[in-house]
């Protein structure tokens, strides 16, 4: 009975520590869908009284702009540009890049306001990255806006995967949860490969599979500490004394015989 | 007659010798050394003539050839003097990783992602010669449309004009830590505290204005910090450097892969010159060749 319970014991522990561990990580599936897009009447024209050709890109209120402008909307969008063509012309690649720093830096102030890139909100950034998406089909199809459009598509596709790899440095868990996982993918599927934090166990483990015998007997010789190192040859010394006893034990029984 | 015998055949053997030398060897020197008791190596290399290039092999082909593959073929039928690991990996997995941090390879774009806290922006050009720029100064210098352009690629919009010069121009680009730019060490001591084996790229001026490359290895484990302050005293007190244009990391992570060949083409033996990664499991490679 009691030999019995001395293997209950550890073996209720682990499985308490597995259960947490389990119960602990996302398992929703459901992935957030597109955002629609809503037609509404407003014009960008209103933003721009009393600003001057000279200083259009330090006087536009982004912010305003973005409270009015339909950002969903490609339609929306263009005709912006064209409207800003029409009273600033001359100079259209400024123009495109004053969309482009309201559709990037400014969008993203307004995301850090209210916290979106602090945690890890699945739903947000999958709505997000299928907004930014589509502008990398708007570049390939319209030629003389490519670097207006390239440029949100890259910046956003950045901003995600810089925040999923920030996130798993200090949540190595969260990498095998369902929703980072189809955003990782995503973002590696378009090019934005997310550096994931490979942790010590992992690296072993990997080292392990593929036969990396001299990298992971030199790392871990490299970054043992001297503690460890001590633990490691009492250990060995021990281990090679338990030979030494078993043998001789066997050679004088041999002996007896 | 029995000396012009002789002289024959030492011009014979010393033409002979140098047909089979793979560089000329007084434009690479290299040396295995101690300071304060740690021992480090160094590689370095003259650009004098031009005749010692770079070449970065940043990502599996499209056709799906490994990046060591790549090296090997290419490397048939080139006078090689160093491989080494180049920038970091997102993966320990050579078959699927990618270079950490905004790449294009060949014009080829690799990887989109412009990495926080990488600072470092390499070029490397299909002539040879490998230039750095610091990301935070916003000034990187390229010719667009024939007209020089001045950009800074922490904003969306200039870096996809550059996105598009690279492409255009079928440039090789990577990003990685920059440790040194202008004489000025980057790292605070509040850098990240792991501790690794460390390598550097350094690129510098001789007193006759001449670019010379050197790779510095500190087998012994160190900060980033701790080893890149080590590597500019390197240069500094032990080489004599006056002039550190620019020093960025290279990996010693999952992928430590770093060989060294002498002037015949033998691969050098001295474990201070040597990675303890198989080039199988490379992600990335950055070549010393001489031509």
């Amino acid at each position: 009975m009691r030999k019995k319970l001395t293997w209950l014991v550890p073996l209720v522990c682990i499985s308490a520590v597995v259960f947490v561990f389990i119960t602990s990580a996302g398992y929703d599936e459901k992935i957030a869908q597109e955002k629609p897009i809503v037609p509404h009447q407003y014009s960008i024209r209103l933003l721009l009284d009393g600003i001057t050709n000279e200083h259009l890109l330090e006087q536009f209120p982004y912010g305003r702009y973005l409270d009015s402008a339909n950002i969903q909307d490609i339609q929306s969008i263009k005709n912006d540009l064209a409207v800003l063509n029409e009273k600033f012309p001359g100079d259209s690649m400024r123009n495109m890049q004053l969309i482009s720093i309201a559709l990037t830096d400014s969008l993203y102030a307004q995301y850090e306001k209210k916290h979106y890139f602090q945690i890890f909100d699945a739903d947000f950034l999958t709505q997000l990255f299928q907004w930014a998406e589509k502008f990398n089909a708007y570049a390939e199809i319209e030629q003389s806006n490519t670097l207006l459009y390239g440029s949100i598509y890259n910046y956003w596709g950045s901003k995600i995967s810089n925040h999923l790899g920030e996130l798993s440095k200090n949540n190595s868990s969260l990498k095998y949860e369902y929703k980072f996982k189809y955003l990782k993918s995503k973002c590696d599927e378009k090019r934005f490969s997310v550096a994931t934090k490979v942790g010590q166990v992992e690296k072993v483990a990997y080292n392990l599979l593929s036969s990396q015998w001299s990298h992971l007997l030199n790392a871990s010789w490299n970054q043992a500490t001297y503690m460890q190192l001590v633990v490691f040859f009492v250990f060995g010394i021990l281990t090679i004394y338990g030979y030494l006893l078993i043998i001789k034990k066997i050679i004088k029984r041999n002996e007896n015989q | 007659m029995k000396i012009s015998k002789l002289l024959l055949a030492a011009i014979s053997q010393i033409m002979f010798v140098s047909a089979m030398a793979q560089y000329d060897a007084s434009l690479v020197e290299y040396k295995s050394s101690s300071i304060a008791g740690e021992t480090y190596s160094v590689i370095k290399m003259s650009r004098k003539g031009e005749r010692v290039k770079v070449k970065y092999f940043a990502a599996n082909a499209p056709d799906g050839s490994l990046v060591y593959e790549r090296y090997q073929k290419w490397a048939s039928n080139k006078n090689v003097i160093a491989v080494s690991s180049g920038t970091y990996m997102t993966d320990c997995n050579a078959r699927k990783a990618l270079p950490v941090g905004f790449c294009v390879d060949n014009g080829t774009i690799v990887n989109r992602q412009e990495k926080n806290g990488l600072d470092g922006l390499a070029v490397v050009y299909a002539t040879g010669g490998i230039v750095a720029s610091n990301i935070k100064d916003g000034n990187l210098s390229v010719k667009i449309d024939g007209q020089n352009a001045t950009l800074d690629i922490r904003n969306a919009f200039d870096r996809e004009r550059f996105l598009k010069w690279a492409q255009g121009e079928s440039a090789t680009v990577f990003q990685t830590h920059l440790f040194v730019y202008k004489n000025q060490l980057k790292l605070g001591t509040n850098s990240s505290p792991n501790l690794a084996s460390r390598r550097f790229l350094a690129v510098c001026k001789d007193e006759d204005g001449y670019v010379v490359h050197y790779i510095i290895n500190l087998p012994k484990e160190a900060t980033i910090y701790q080893g890149s302050d080590k590597a500019f005293k390197i240069l500094k007190d032990a080489e004599y450097v006056q002039d550190v244009v620019f020093m960025i990391n290279l990996d010693t992570g999952c992928q430590n892969v770093f060989s060294l060949f002498d002037s015949k083409g033998n691969k050098v033996a001295n474990k201070n010159f040597a990675g303890d990664t198989d080039i199988t499991n490379a992600s990335n490679l950055i070549v010393y060749y001489y031509e």
